[in-house]
């Protein structure tokens, strides 16, 4: 009695057992009840560009509303458009880049560095690359800096940083070192960005030996962007 | 008493054996899998996506229309003189130039394909100076416009790595990543496949793949914040 007793549990045990392990192997087949969190994380994602999306139309549509409100007044006044036009063209030259501008800021200048290489060192280290500045500019960006010019030349959205050894190339144009970087924007935010301990600046100078001096301006010029003649490839979308 | 005692130990060490192979089983899985969810939550997200998808088609539907008025009213407003016609072109080169309007021409697109595992992120996260690199080759080319995924590169375009996630535009962009270049697409393509240049760099050192494709019709999607100036002020008035 007692034996048989034992082997029916064992039996029973064993059947439990079987169900459960086919329900765990049947369960890992996707669309039966559990899915990875990487597919989550990826739609999580996909609702967050969607979000970010429906924001930035509202906005846009709100700014519209604007304009239109703007034209509609003033065709009541005035009979025309024209004022408002030009406004409208301002700030789109602005936004261009091909308005010059002032205000307060930060000069920075960089040099290849004028230390004696270790033995074995490759002189790269102590020269300036175009990855370099574009990274000096990248970081002023992030630091709120509205304009930026190099040597003089304004960086617009399709300027050019071609740089090597002991001159730089900007909008076409090439220049000899110092190279100047000028932005005008936060001044402590620009200041910390480009001396703090830990930033690609601060980096160049102690590791590479790169020459970088930054100074605090107050009245920092940077010109328009020109373009030269009209758009030749870029057309209007839908 | 020993018999009955041999059996219990064999039976521990089987039902041992069985639970570690089970445990063995899961983990490997949730290696695989990043983890396991119920889908209750996805079919959920799923649906939230599709809302926000669909108000999102409404939205841009106003936008179209408020844009065609507006253009309407331009359209019907400006005098054929030379001085309003001059105006008219040069808002809407402006605006092509700015980003505020959505791009379109030939060009070219560049996809990046990275070998690493694709559970985690990506190298071009957090390499993205890399990107950077390519949209100066791109402008050094004569691109003349630029977008990264549904980011267009803008004045005030900036990269900004933030935990295991890149922003651009101050908007999240995830991988796999494509840059869309306007211009010409023979000189746009041969500024990056020249011969040790950045595509080969990111090959060689960075094991990341990289397709290029000519194409004829490019689009870039507009920039839709507002690029503002708080620090800056103009030198001289615009005419």
């Amino acid at each position: 009695m007692i034996k048989n007793k034992k082997i029916n549990t064992l039996v029973f045990m064993a059947f439990l057992l079987g169900i459960i392990i086919a329900l765990q192997v049947k369960s890992f087949n996707g669309n039966n009840g559990l899915v990875t969190l990487k597919s989550i994380m990826e739609i999580e994602n996909q609702i967050e560009l969607e979000k970010n999306d429906i924001q930035n139309l509202n906005k846009l549509i709100y700014q519209r509303k604007q304009e239109l409100m703007n034209y509609e007044t003033e065709l009541e006044d005035s009979g025309s458009i024209l004022n408002s036009l030009s406004e409208n063209r301002k700030s789109l030259k602005m936004a261009a880049g091909v308005i010059a501008l002032n205000g307060k800021g930060i000069k920075i200048e960089l040099r290849d560095g004028d230390r004696e290489l270790k033995e074995g060192e490759n002189p790269n280290n102590i020269i300036v690359h175009d990855q370099d500045v574009l990274h000096i500019v990248n970081d002023l960006k992030i630091a709120g800096a509205e304009a930026i010019s190099i040597n003089g030349q304004r960086l617009s959205s399709i300027s050019e940083i071609k740089c090597s050894g002991p001159t730089i190339t900007i909008n076409g144009r090439t220049y000899g070192q110092p190279f100047i970087i000028e932005a005008i924007g936060p001044v402590e935010d620009l200041i910390q960005i480009t001396t703090g301990i830990g930033s690609y600046s601060y980096l160049l100078t102690t590791i590479y030996g790169i020459d970088v001096r930054v100074y605090e301006e107050d009245d920092i010029k940077i010109p328009a962007f020109k373009l030269n003649g009209d758009l030749q490839y870029l057309g209007e979308g839908d | 008493m020993m018999k009955i005692g041999k059996e219990k130990i064999l039976f521990l060490i089987f039902s041992f054996i069985i639970g570690l192979t089970l445990t063995i089983q899961l983990r490997t899985i949730n290696e695989f899998t990043g983890g396991i969810a119920s889908s209750q939550k996805s079919r959920q997200l799923q649906g939230d996506l599709k809302t926000l998808r669909e108000k999102k088609t409404e939205l841009d539907r106003e936008l179209q229309a408020l844009e065609g008025t507006i253009k309407e009213l331009k359209n019907s407003e400006i005098q054929e003189d030379a001085i309003e016609q001059e105006l008219k072109k040069e808002i809407e080169k402006y605006e092509l130039l700015s980003g505020y309007k959505e791009g379109r021409g030939p060009g070219i697109v560049v996809r990046f394909q990275e070998q690493a595992s694709d559970r985690d992120s990506s190298i071009l996260i957090y390499n993205y100076e890399l990107l950077l690199s390519i949209i100066n080759k791109l402008n050094a080319s004569g691109a003349e416009g630029i977008a990264i995924n549904e980011e267009r590169y803008v004045i005030s375009t900036e990269f900004r790595l933030s935990g295991d996630r890149l922003f651009i535009n101050g908007n999240p962009v995830y991988p796999p990543f494509e840059i869309r270049a306007i211009g010409n697409p023979d000189t746009l393509e041969s500024g990056l496949n020249l011969r040790y240049g950045i595509i080969w760099e990111m090959r060689k050192n960075y094991n990341i793949n990289s397709s290029i494709e000519k194409r004829e019709d490019v689009v870039l999607p507009r920039y839709s914040k507002k690029i503002e100036y708080k620090y800056a002020t103009p030198v001289e008035s615009g005419r």
